[in-house]
């Protein structure tokens, strides 16, 4: 308890130490809360008074909160993989912790905690407003709020279970002198893979209606409140939160608490015979000696400094950084496999006509921001925080820390552009949109893009944070909460400026000159004007707070 | 070449640094001595541009820190007293990168001087990730002497250094200095202080309590010309009641030449 509390504490020393931003995150992160739970209310009472399908709504809405959980959980599963050797092994804490007479399991579960903090504590969030609306919408007893909060919280342990055992053998079992780099590339690649293999599921077959059926959406639902997981975890959270609606206890919860208690004691076990030893392993693993060639500036870096000055030396300090730093490369491994799975749910959804097609292409600029927003979170935010510790050498050193600002930028720019104007001209070709929209849609992409790395440099540049014990909380602080809620705001404008150029393309698929008329320039003008503001703003901000910086 | 004026600095209610006013001159070694919570870091993080003065104000060279930073700081060379490095990029690619923010043509000969100097010719090829402490010490010596600084400051510099480190940058500091430089170091080792300052000032809660070379600060503290500097030190620094005839106070800290 004593190093729970010390975490606790110092997490909240840092969460208070703005406490402005602290009170727009809560306060953005109280809308969208409030927002789901009544939107979700909303829904399952339509559903129950819809008079068609009243008698398989409460099967729709079991089915649903079962997608959610298996969603979610998948989500917990896939940040797990991601971030378990960091959190597990790679917290600067540890050689503190372990230095003194605490059990190592101890220290371990600590771990173990922070990191289903860290990868299921915004799932949770998301979830908990959704069983509210669910029971506030039914009227369910108060047993049901108790046993469903349980219920998601026994579910997301699982996967912070398996990616802590998963991580407890990689790492005892990886190639001496390059530990904690194998198991971080496999750990990774897991997450890659538990990706696509959910993707293998293909759920779009359910939605392989007959268009001309004006029956399809009954057959649809009724086709989907058969389609049960009762095998899956996910499934007994269902039962048991939902047998808990009329006050009864569910035989699952007990399942779902025994699972995890077993998952949780057999880490614990494992936990006392390796993570002590793996530790130690991962220490040896300082790679041997590698000697790099030092005879002279390469090209490139040279061609770096002559075009771009210090702005130049930083880009190239941060790609060495970047391609040798298996935490940083590999997310791109992450990144390519949710832009493959992306393209592949995007070809796989049956489209019959024009306009469903150009309805998914509209959506599908508005589902790009968000995937951009998510990206940005953990590759460009966290970027000037990377400096880390050696941030004081840059800040003896005669430059402005814009040209640090413009460097993370244009480091990470590339990499987001490239994914987003693939996936919005990928979706332009996939379902063969009309010219309006097969125009829009990679230009629309290409501005988020643009935008939300702006933004998350700035954000990221402005709510430093160069002492953490491992990259992943990065993700979880005030400033990332306000970035992820402005770039939500950014990507809702962004929406609503390119709602005209859409209902263009729906009523009249065949025009092709819509971008050049008045109306088409106008909305293109408004566009680079918010992404603009949305860009340098930000900079010119973050670049100005560090200025002010002390350490 | 260091003129620092009625310095202040405050971290919230804590006072760290009290009107502190200190000069030094080209050519001249200073050490900067004091117990812990002295505000000696302190002042070495406001000269360097890691910390901000609350008031008062700085020049290095001529130049305010505070409305010529990048002046100020192409003037300056400092060395922390725990550098710090990105572990994944060798010591040739970190000089390169100091050399490139700090707009420096034809630095190459330059590097490999300063490897060769500080013995790190043979592991320059190496990650940073795999050195010892005392090697990114030496490393960080390398980084703050790449744009030949006119002003050297170093907090706690022989703190990792093995004996021949010592004995190294201890002739290092006295050639800086022959060479027309200026160098303000942190110290708790008063053996080193005393071998190679040309003047020692003395902070306690914040202030400057004593400054002077060996001689003027004996003379001023009344104690016999054998006295080592640990012996003034002490003096200074214990409280009254422990001493007898007490510490100089703020006004009578112009114990010897202030320049």
């Amino acid at each position: 308890m004593t190093l729970v509390a010390l975490r606790l504490r110092g997490a909240l020393r840092s969460l208070t130490a703005r406490p402005a931003w602290l009170v727009g995150a809560a306060l953005l992160l109280g809308g969208v809360t409030y927002g789901a739970y009544r939107g979700v209310r909303a829904a399952v009472g339509w559903l129950y008074a819809y008079p068609l399908i009243d008698t398989i709504a409460p099967a729709v809405t079991q089915r649903s909160l079962e997608g959610l959980f298996l969603m979610l959980m998948a989500a917990v599963l896939f940040s797990v993989l991601v971030a378990s050797i960091g959190t597990l092994y790679g917290s600067d804490d540890l050689e503190f912790l372990l230095a003194h007479p605490v059990s190592t399991a101890r220290i371990f579960g600590m771990k173990v905690l922070e990191l289903f903090v860290n990868a299921a504590g915004l799932p949770l969030l998301f979830t908990l407003p959704v069983l509210a609306g669910v029971g506030t919408a039914l009227q369910a007893q108060p047993l049901f709020y108790l046993v469903s909060t349980l219920a998601a919280v026994a579910l997301y342990s699982l996967p912070v279970t398996l990616g802590s055992l998963l991580a407890l053998v990689l790492v005892r079992f990886s190639p001496a002198g390059r530990v904690r780099e194998v198991a971080t590339a496999v750990s990774i690649s897991a997450a890659a893979a538990a990706l696509l293999g959910l993707r293998a599921l293909r759920p779009e077959q359910l939605l392989r209606l007959d268009p001309d059926d004006t029956e399809a959406f009954e057959t649809f639902l009724t086709a989907f409140s058969r389609l049960e997981i009762g095998w899956l975890p996910p499934a007994w959270a269902t039962n048991a939160s939902w047998a808990a609606q009329d006050g009864q206890l569910h035989a699952a919860l007990g399942a779902l608490l025994l699972l995890g208690g077993l998952g949780l004691a057999l880490t614990g076990v494992l936990a006392r015979v390796a993570f002590s030893r793996g530790w130690v392993r991962s220490l040896d693993a300082t790679p041997a000696v590698r000697f790099r060639r030092s005879d002279g500036m390469p090209a490139w870096e040279r061609l770096l400094l002559r075009a771009l000055g210090p702005t130049g030396a930083f880009i190239a300090k941060d790609a060495r950084v970047f391609t040798r730093d298996v935490q940083q490369w590999s997310q791109v491994i992450v990144l390519a496999a949710l832009a493959g799975v992306y393209f592949v749910s995007l070809a796989a959804i049956p489209v019959p006509t024009q306009q469903f097609r150009d309805v998914m292409g509209a959506m599908n600029i508005a589902f790009v921001s968000f995937i951009v927003a998510g990206v940005a979170l953990r590759m460009a935010y966290p970027s000037v925080s990377y400096e880390a510790g050696s941030y004081w050498l840059l800040q003896t050193q005669p430059v402005r820390q814009r040209h640090l600002v413009l460097a993370k930028f244009l480091f990470v720019l590339p990499l987001m552009l490239v994914l987003a104007v693939g996936l919005g001209v990928a979706a332009g070709r996939v379902l063969d949109l009309s010219p309006t929209l097969a125009f829009g849609a990679p230009v629309a992409a290409g501005f988020s893009a643009l935008g939300l790395t702006g933004l998350a440099v700035g954000m990221g540049a402005a709510h430093p944070r160069f002492r953490y014990t491992n990259p992943n909380e990065l993700a979880m602080t005030p400033g990332a909460l306000a970035f992820m809620g402005l770039a939500l705001v950014y990507a809702t404008l962004t929406t609503l400026l390119l709602a005209r150029p859409a209902w263009t393309a729906l009523r009249q698929p065949s025009v092709t000159a819509y971008w050049s008329s008045p109306e088409g320039l106008g909305v293109l003008g408004g566009l680079t004007v918010l992404t603009l503001l949305a860009t340098l703003l930000p900079l010119w901000h973050g670049a100005r707070h560090l200025e002010r910086f002390e350490q | 070449m260091l003129e620092i004026t009625n310095l202040t600095k405050r971290y919230g209610r804590t006072l760290a640094v009290d009107r502190l006013d200190l000069n030094t001159a080209a050519g001249e070694v200073l050490a900067l001595l004091g117990p812990n919570g002295a505000g000696k870091t302190t002042t070495i993080r406001c000269v360097t541009g890691l910390a901000r003065p609350t008031s008062g104000s700085i020049r290095i060279a001529g130049h305010d820190v505070a409305a010529e930073p990048l002046a100020a700081k192409a003037a300056t060379g400092f060395v922390p007293d725990r550098a710090w490095f990105y572990p994944k990029v060798t010591a040739h690619e970190l000089l390169r990168y100091v050399a490139g923010l700090r707009k420096l043509e034809d630095a190459e000969a330059r590097i490999g001087e300063l490897l060769e100097r500080f013995k790190l010719a043979r592991h320059s090829g190496a990650l940073i990730e795999t050195y010892s402490h005392g090697m990114r010490q030496r490393l960080a010596f390398c980084a703050a002497l790449l744009g030949r600084p006119k002003l050297f400051v170093a907090d706690e510099p022989m703190v990792g250094l093995d004996v021949q480190g010592h004995r190294e940058v201890k002739k290092l500091f006295r050639e800086l200095a022959a060479d027309g430089g200026t160098v303000i170091l942190t110290t708790h080792t008063l053996a080193v202080a005393e071998e190679i300052a040309d003047r020692i000032a003395v902070m306690d809660h914040g202030r400057l309590i004593a400054l002077g070379t060996m001689a003027e600060l004996r003379s001023a503290t009344r104690q016999a010309d054998t006295a080592s500097l640990e012996d003034l030190f002490l003096h200074l620094t214990e409280p009254e009641d422990d001493q007898g005839s007490g510490a100089l106070g703020p006004d009578e800290t112009a114990a010897g030449t202030r320049r």
